[in-house]
This record gives C-alpha cells, structure tokens and sequence, in this order.
C-alpha cells in the first residue's frame, strides 16, 4: 500500500521530533524499536499520532506493526476509513 | 530516630519508593502531553501524588535510620511485557485502574503484618487516601470515554490487563518468595503466597 503525502510526512516529521533522528535517515524499513527504543517514548509517540491525525489506535491496532512503513499503512487505513466515514 | 528493621522490610520499602518514582515519571510524561482539560488536571494531580509518595518512602527509611536499597525494577516495568503498550489513553487508565487497585490491595496486606512498625503504618495510611481518589477519578475517566471506545472495548481491556497483572504479581510473589514471606506470615495472610 502505497502512503499519502499527509501521513508520511506528518509521520516522519513526528518519528524525527521524538527519535531527535534526523528525517533523511527514517526510512519505511526501518524498525519502529530501533528507533523508539524507550516504550514510554513509543507510548507517547502514538497519543502524539492519533491527536495530530485525529484518528483512533488501540493496542491491538500494532501487532503486526513492526517497520516505519507498516505504521504508515495502518495510519493511511485508519485515514481513509473515515474519509468514507464521512 | 533509628529504628530495627529487617532486609526484607527495608527491601519492600525501596521497592515501594521505586515503584512510586517510576509511576509519577510515567504520569508526568503523559499530563505533559495531553490537551488541557479536566483529564490534564487529574493526570497532573496523580503525577504530584506519586511524586509526593515516593518522597514519604523515602523520608520514612530515612526516618527509621536507614537509605533505600538500589533497584533497576518497578513492578510498572512487567506490565507491558505482559499487557502489552497502551496506545491510547483509554488503554492507559484501563491499565492504571487495575495497577491502582493492585497497590490498594498490597498496602492493605502490608498493613495486616503483626507488630508492624508505625512508621511503615503512617506512610501506608498516608499514601491509601490518595489512592482511593487515584481509581475514583479514573473510573470517572473511562466512564466518559465510553461514547468513544464502548463499555464492551473497554470492559474487555479491563479483564485483559487483570489478568495480566495476577500473572506479574504471582511472578513477583515467586520470585521474592522468601523477600516477601514476612508479608504472609499471619493467619490472614497465610496461604496467599501460593496462590
């Protein structure tokens, strides 16, 4: 699944802001605990994502969500469900 | 004031003290995190209280004549081992609801041990009135939140993470069997370490 513009760049932007890695070096293959290794950062991570995008995660939401890219997907679902939505 | 106390008791005080900083730090970083409103407020307030909780442990080894012992654990640390990472405040409180009532549960055991010393006693009593509020206003919480995530979601996360806590507290009673023995030796108590 290919990502929009709007949540890969608002996510990028995000990782970097928390990670403090620069945006070049935040690929779609990389591990989302390799770069948020601390868990409280991850947890805040998400509240972050789901404000800024107003969409809602739950727990089970990330259990196949292992990469950048796979994050992505998942918030570009959750995007166009409520484009439908509305 | 120099008082006799044993490893183990200076053990479960340290231990308590941990617990208590690991939980204000927790809480900090989320109050400073959500927008404001009544959730940021009561957020803040519980982050302040396990603040000023680990700061009686600590005042009360101090007290008895002793330092806290060092630990790298908190009790908090299992959890998402074994329930998972909470994405979304719902899952937090869920998550804080259970832990809450864990710490409830524990402080009135601690406070069944014969001839427990009135310092330890103090500072438990101390510490119950804030938690009481601590799952008040968090039932209030997920109350509210139910229009967003439903009463069935989150009952089931609640279920969810209960069990997950009596699997971290059976681990933590084997695994400091000995450390924790003083805590069930009375005929109230007895028997519940095996359990």
């Amino acid at each position: 699944m290919n990502s929009s513009p709007e949540s890969t760049n608002l996510l990028i932007k995000t990782l970097s802001t928390f990670t403090k890695i620069p945006v070049e070096h935040i690929h779609r293959d990389r591990e989302i605990t390799e770069l948020v290794a601390d868990s409280f950062l991850l947890i805040e991570l998400m509240l972050n994502l789901q404000e800024s995008l107003d969409i809602a995660l739950e727990q089970e939401d990330l259990e196949q969500v292992h990469t950048v890219g796979d994050l992505l997907d998942l918030l570009e679902q959750r995007l166009a469900g409520q484009a439908l939505a509305v | 004031m120099a008082s006799q106390l044993s490893d183990n008791e200076r053990w479960m005080m340290s231990f308590y003290r941990y617990s208590e900083i690991t939980g204000a730090l927790f809480f900090g970083r989320i109050a400073a995190l959500v927008p404001a409103g009544q959730l940021q407020e009561d957020l803040t307030k519980h982050f302040a209280d396990e603040s000023m909780h680990s700061w009686y442990w600590t005042e009360a080894i101090s007290e008895l004549g002793y330092r806290p012992v060092s630990l790298r654990n908190a009790y908090q640390d299992a959890y998402l081992e074994a329930a998972g990472l909470p994405v979304n405040l719902m899952e937090i409180l869920a998550i804080t609801n259970v832990f809450e009532k864990r710490v409830i549960g524990q402080y009135s055991r601690h406070l069944r041990v014969p001839d427990l010393n009135p310092v330890i006693k103090k500072t438990i009593d101390r510490i119950v009135e804030d938690e009481k509020w601590h799952i008040q206003w968090i039932n209030k919480a997920l109350k509210s939140m139910a229009d967003k995530y439903g009463d069935d979601t989150i009952n089931k996360k609640l279920q969810k993470y209960k069990k997950a806590d009596d699997e971290i507290y059976g681990k933590l009673l084997q695994e400091n069997q000995e450390r924790l023995q003083f805590l069930f030796n009375n005929t109230e108590n007895a028997g519940e370490i095996r359990s």
